[in-house]
């Protein structure tokens, strides 16, 4: 079947697996690694649960919150080519529980190798969705970048909407025969040059749309809760526009090394001076995504050293005239991006965070308990350091160096926890 | 040339311009081809639909509604004058009457 974007990509439900079922739930697909993200299992049974609708690796399972080593994984399959994994628990859950799981997501079919490159997460998405396609630019960009992904689809969605949400996990732009990194800090790859005969009527505007100096990035979902586990906030240097602050989540996203990279690219182009350029080409086969060279412009409205390469995100072609109206973005005057503080989730058992920020040289953890209120009198050390306590604010003031830091958090009613931290 | 290519099963349909003397020469016109980057996010960028088009096609005889009774969900290309692929998509709506206009969606 030839599914349109706009429509839902056809995740399989309960009723497939030929049962009726009080509620017919969408059966979900995993992917990435997933093993610090717990997500919830459907029930089948008192003691069968839905994990996924492939074969997967389970890692741990948990029962309202508590593990329980007693069950096993069952990979199952029908005559129609479908397999799936359930958890089999040893003794049925009580009727109330909440059953959830830790594990790896999809593996290709082909190289066996995890579905975690964002290029390959749309590709899978496709396929669901009946079609074949491929994004080689963004593998190779993620691929250089270290990028990966891990999540589910486990509600309805279209297939556009499901595209969208690993998207702007990692900062990219796509049309369904092309995607690409966006922003980036370089112009790598292929550059069209065209001449100023080959770009006419050329217009050039800005306005206040998703603009932002501060942002702040929700990451490391718990698929479990659909809440983001951890934060980091980006600050632009300098501010253009008066400190205005935006939030933003990227579900797909699990490490704070990808969130980083992601948010910086992000605030860049959101803090910096954004340009809308518009206009007219005879180059039809100009595509969104394309970075074009606009050489010689004579109305060229700034001063430059160079010719300004801009990237398309619009084309609209006129087969009668052989001509297209191109849209595109010129950014310039990028600021300088830093990570001002990040908030790292203490684990479930503790269910509370840890607010941290860095400057000249001093760190500041901000202690907060489930409803993000300070929590005073924690017991804090750095580095195995002499511990201090929280104020009433649940702050803590280190000096010390930046870097990787080992961070023990103590809590009167709260177990001890350790956390790998980076200043 | 421009061409429609209509994916119909088990054979491709190539239509071709009105009056240029060719096999299926029943290719009125084309509106202009959309394609916008999508991102979900930022706001400012890639909100709207991904890409859209339409192609008029002859129809006073009857004849496209005879060679394509159901077009809905076929995939369709369109080649523009100097033979590039110009846009793929699927037909998503269609209008009859002595013109047939066919809606083309990502």
């Amino acid at each position: 079947m030839n599914l349109l974007l706009s429509e839902d990509l056809p995740l399989r439900t309960t009723r497939a697996l030929g049962k009726n079922y009080a509620v017919d739930q969408v059966l979900p697909h995993r992917y990435g690694d997933l093993t610090e993200a717990r997500f919830a299992l459907l029930k089948l049974d008192d003691s069968r649960w839905f994990a996924a609708d492939h074969p997967t690796i389970i890692t741990s399972v948990f029962i309202d919150d508590q593990e329980t080593l007693g069950w096993s994984r069952v990979v199952e399959s029908d005559g129609a080519g479908n397999s799936w994994t359930e958890v089999h628990l040893a003794a049925p859950a009580p009727d109330s529980a909440k059953v959830s799981a830790c594990g790896f997501g999809k593996s290709s079919v082909v190289t066996g190798a995890l579905i975690e490159n964002p290029a390959d997460v749309f590709q899978d998405i496709m396929r669901i969705g009946g079609r074949e396609t491929s994004w080689p630019r963004l593998r190779a960009e993620c691929a250089a970048e270290g990028l990966l992904v891990a999540g589910s689809l486990a509600e309805r969605v279209t297939i556009r909407d499901a595209l969208d949400d690993v998207a702007k996990s990692v900062g990219a732009i796509w049309i369904p025969s092309d995607a690409t990194l966006y922003p980036v800090s370089t112009v790598t790859g292929f550059v069209l040059d065209l001449e100023s005969a080959d770009a006419d009527n050329v217009r050039v505007t800005t306005n206040l749309d998703d603009t932002a100096d501060i942002l702040r990035v929700g990451y490391g979902l718990e698929q479990a809760t659909g809440r983001p586990l951890k934060s980091m906030e980006f600050t632009a240097s300098p501010m253009l526009l008066g400190g205005i602050a935006a939030e933003l989540s990227l579900p797909w996203l699990r490490s704070a090394a990808d969130a980083e990279q992601v948010g910086t690219r992000l605030l860049e182009r959101m803090a910096g001076e954004r340009y809308r350029v518009a206009f007219s080409s005879r180059r039809s086969e100009i595509k969104p995504g394309w970075w074009v060279r606009l050489k010689n412009l004579p109305d060229w409205p700034f001063d430059h050293d160079e010719d300004p390469v801009v990237k398309v995100t619009e084309t609209e072609v006129d087969l009668l005239s052989d001509s297209v109206e191109v849209v595109a973005e010129f950014l310039r005057a990028i600021p300088v991006v830093s990570v001002s503080s990040f908030s790292v989730a203490l684990p479930s058992t503790v269910q509370g965070a840890v607010d941290a920020s860095y400057r000249n040289g001093v760190a500041t953890f901000r202690v907060l308990d489930p409803d993000r209120r300070p929590l005073s009198g924690a017991r804090v050390s750095l580095d195995g350091g002499p511990p201090k306590t929280t104020d009433a604010q649940g702050i803590v003031t280190f000096v010390t160096t930046k870097g990787r830091h080992t961070l023990a958090v103590e809590a009167p009613g709260f177990a001890g926890e350790e956390l790998e931290v980076t200043l | 040339m421009m061409r429609l290519v209509l994916h119909l099963n088990p054979n491709d349909l190539v239509l071709t311009p009105f009056n240029s003397g060719l096999a299926y020469a029943l290719l009125l016109g084309s509106s202009k081809l959309r394609l916008s980057a999508r991102a979900g996010t930022p706001v400012g960028l890639g909100v709207s639909d991904p890409g859209s088009a339409s192609v008029t096609l002859e129809n006073s005889q009857r004849q496209m509604t005879r060679l394509v009774p159901r077009p809905l969900r076929v995939a369709a290309d369109i080649y523009d004058r100097a033979g590039r692929l110009a846009f793929s998509g699927y037909v998503s709506g269609a209008t009859y009457g002595r013109v047939v206009t066919l809606d083309l969606s990502l």
